[in-house]
């Protein structure tokens, strides 16, 4: 079975003006099966969201190919118009920009079928306040604003806006970050169930390891433009193998967590990306790194069902 | 402590409403006026009647007769007509050349933005009345022209404004996610950036409205537009304030006219800046 998703050796390059350049993206590959849920996690920097714009085309690219169902959408001459067609949707974190202050919901979820589906716009309403429904807010909302609902509503609203689309594939670009709490938990609960109902496919990008355990099927953990770990959820998240998945993993709050030990708390700032560290680009905050992680950039290879791209795994273990 | 200016607010509040109310009504009065200034008017505003002339306000009269025995009421009433089409056709100009160059110089940016906004720069240089007078000699003398003149005089105030707020909404994501629904750069201009860029633009057009009024009072004044034995505010002015000592309602009576129409459309359009700026 072939991928939904494939990216092979991405690489993106912001321009920052006077001749500087920022590789926010440095060669990364990554795998996505339908039906499944892949967690792209890091912290801010790391260069997660700009992969994810990448995929639906709203974000650069600098070589590198993607490739969803079969098609090279970097080949095409607008790439959101092409990931758009072969069924890439997005939701973002802030609900509020997302959603248009003058249009009454109900047209904003029906959007997305002007192009892709065009005839009969009544039909459209009908579709759009079952969707409103299916994602849990009531038909009598359909005419309100996206200011008179809540936080956890609108992005509610924002969702029905991608499934509405029909897509395959729907990218989480921090989608549940911004919602408190329970609502964060309801609405991760909704997209579980949309999944299994629709059969579709998840890229999360998250900060926020509590919805990454949660939907996660698959993780890949990014540092500095690069993927430092990949693999199974219950692999990567029950067993961290690269020190920068176990820091990540130790910085969550949990009432057992309070006392980590010295060696795992993560330390200083993700490093600047236009300058990145010779060798591998985590050993300045590494708490195991060597002379030879300094020198050598580690190449990711399989270990205990994953992949990791780490000197001194093995000695670590 | 804290409930101390409680008391102030409800008030300044209602007076400020009082404002608005006194400043549309006036407005509605206006264009009542001009609407059925046939019926309306007690006189005709052209009919001499020298015997008349220099008449103080008086029952007949209410507010006197002008140098050559005219109704000065009929006259201001009159007057509302070419005063009113003028804005509107100022108006219509304006949004018509300054909407597409603020849309275009915001949304396409780059070396079309630079050009667009010092094209804006160097018609902002010219006085406005100036330029307006050039252009009314190029379009040939008549009210038309010289209003369509303003319009134009005006239109890169609008296309300012106009453009801050195409810049303001243009990277929204709900705007840059029609993308992903196959919608084109024109469709995105015309249903998401061109209406949530322009209540600011609605507020500015109020201003260039009252701004034309003077202008167009200005022009009237110095004989331009609208010929002499037609009605015109600024015309009136100009006929009558050579005599302001000895007939001063004949001048004042339009002049006044001016300035409570100016200061209502100023009024109108803060109260739709604050109404639109709750929103959102």
């Amino acid at each position: 079975m072939t991928a939904l998703l494939e990216i092979r050796d991405l690489v993106v390059t912001y321009r920052l003006g006077f001749g500087r350049t920022l590789r926010a993206v440095s060669g990364v590959s990554l795998q996505l099966d339908q039906g499944r849920t892949l967690a792209l996690i890091g912290e801010s920097g790391s260069g997660k969201s700009t992969v994810a714009r990448a995929v639906c085309g709203l974000g650069p690219v600098e070589s590198g190919s993607i490739t969803i169902a079969g098609t090279d959408v970097t080949a095409a001459p607008d790439r959101a118009v092409a990931a758009g067609k072969i069924g890439v949707q997005i939701v973002f974190q802030d609900p509020t920009t997302a959603l248009d202050p003058r249009w009454p919901i109900w047209r904003s979820v029906a959007e997305p079928r002007g192009r892709l589906f065009p005839p009969s716009p009544d039909r459209h309403r009908a579709r759009a306040v079952a969707l409103l429904e299916r994602v849990g807010l009531d038909a009598a909302m359909a005419d309100r604003r996206a200011s008179q609902l809540s936080g956890g509503q609108r992005q509610r609203v924002t969702i029905a806006r991608a499934l509405s689309a029909e897509p395959r594939l729907i990218i989480l670009d921090e989608a549940v970050s911004a919602l408190d709490v329970s609502v964060r938990n309801e609405v991760l609960a909704l997209l579980d169930d949309l999944k299994r109902e629709a059969g579709l496919t998840y890229l999360l990008i998250s900060h926020d390891m509590g919805a990454v355990i949660q939907i996660a099927t698959d993780v890949a953990v990014m540092y500095l433009g690069q993927i430092v770990e990949q693999g199974p959820a219950q692999q990567v998240i029950g067993a961290p193998a690269h020190p920068y998945t176990q820091a990540l993993l130790r910085a969550v709050p949990s009432l057992e967590g309070l006392a980590m030990p010295a060696r795992m708390r993560l330390t200083g700032e993700i490093g600047d990306p236009a300058r990145p560290p010779s060798g591998c680009r985590f050993h300045p905050r590494c708490p195991s790194a060597n002379a030879h992680c300094a020198r050598e950039i580690p190449i990711a290879r399989p270990y205990q069902g994953r992949s990791v791209a780490c000197h001194r795994v093995e000695e670590l273990a | 402590m804290a409930s101390a200016p409680l008391p102030i607010a409800p008030r300044a509040e209602s007076g400020r409403r009082f404002g608005f109310l006194l400043a549309a009504g006036f407005l509605l009065l206006l264009v009542i006026l001009a609407l059925f200034a046939s019926l309306v008017a007690p006189y005709d505003p052209i009919a001499q009647n020298l015997k008349m002339a220099f008449a103080a306000p008086s029952f007949a009269h209410p507010l006197g007769t002008d140098n050559i025995g005219r109704d000065v009421l009929s006259r201001v009433i009159w007057g509302a007509r070419p005063a009113l089409l003028g804005v509107v056709i100022t108006l219509i100009t304006t949004s018509l050349v300054g909407i597409p160059w603020g849309l275009a110089a915001g949304y396409l940016g780059g070396i079309t933005d630079l050009l667009l906004m010092r094209l804006a720069d160097a018609l902002l240089v010219f006085p406005g009345i100036i330029l307006a007078l050039v252009l009314t000699t190029v379009l040939g003398p008549s009210l038309q022209s010289s209003m369509i003149a303003l319009g134009i005089v005006y239109s890169p105030v609008l296309a300012r404004v106009v453009r801050s707020g195409v810049l303001s909404v243009r990277d929204r994501e709900y705007i840059t996610v029609t993308r992903l629904y196959g919608y084109s750069a024109l469709y995105r201009m015309w249903h998401h950036v061109l209406p949530n860029a322009l209540a600011p633009c609605v507020v500015q057009l109020t201003l260039i409205a009252g701004m034309s009024l003077l202008a167009q009072t200005g022009l009237g004044f110095l004989g331009v537009g609208l010929k002499p034995p037609f009605p015109s505010w600024g015309g009136s002015l100009s006929e009558s304030f050579r005599y302001i000592v000895i007939n001063p309602s004949a001048s004042f009576a339009p002049g006044l006219t001016v300035a409570l129409t100016v200061l209502a459309l100023y009024r109108i359009g803060d109260e739709l800046r604050d109404r639109l700026s709750l929103r959102h």
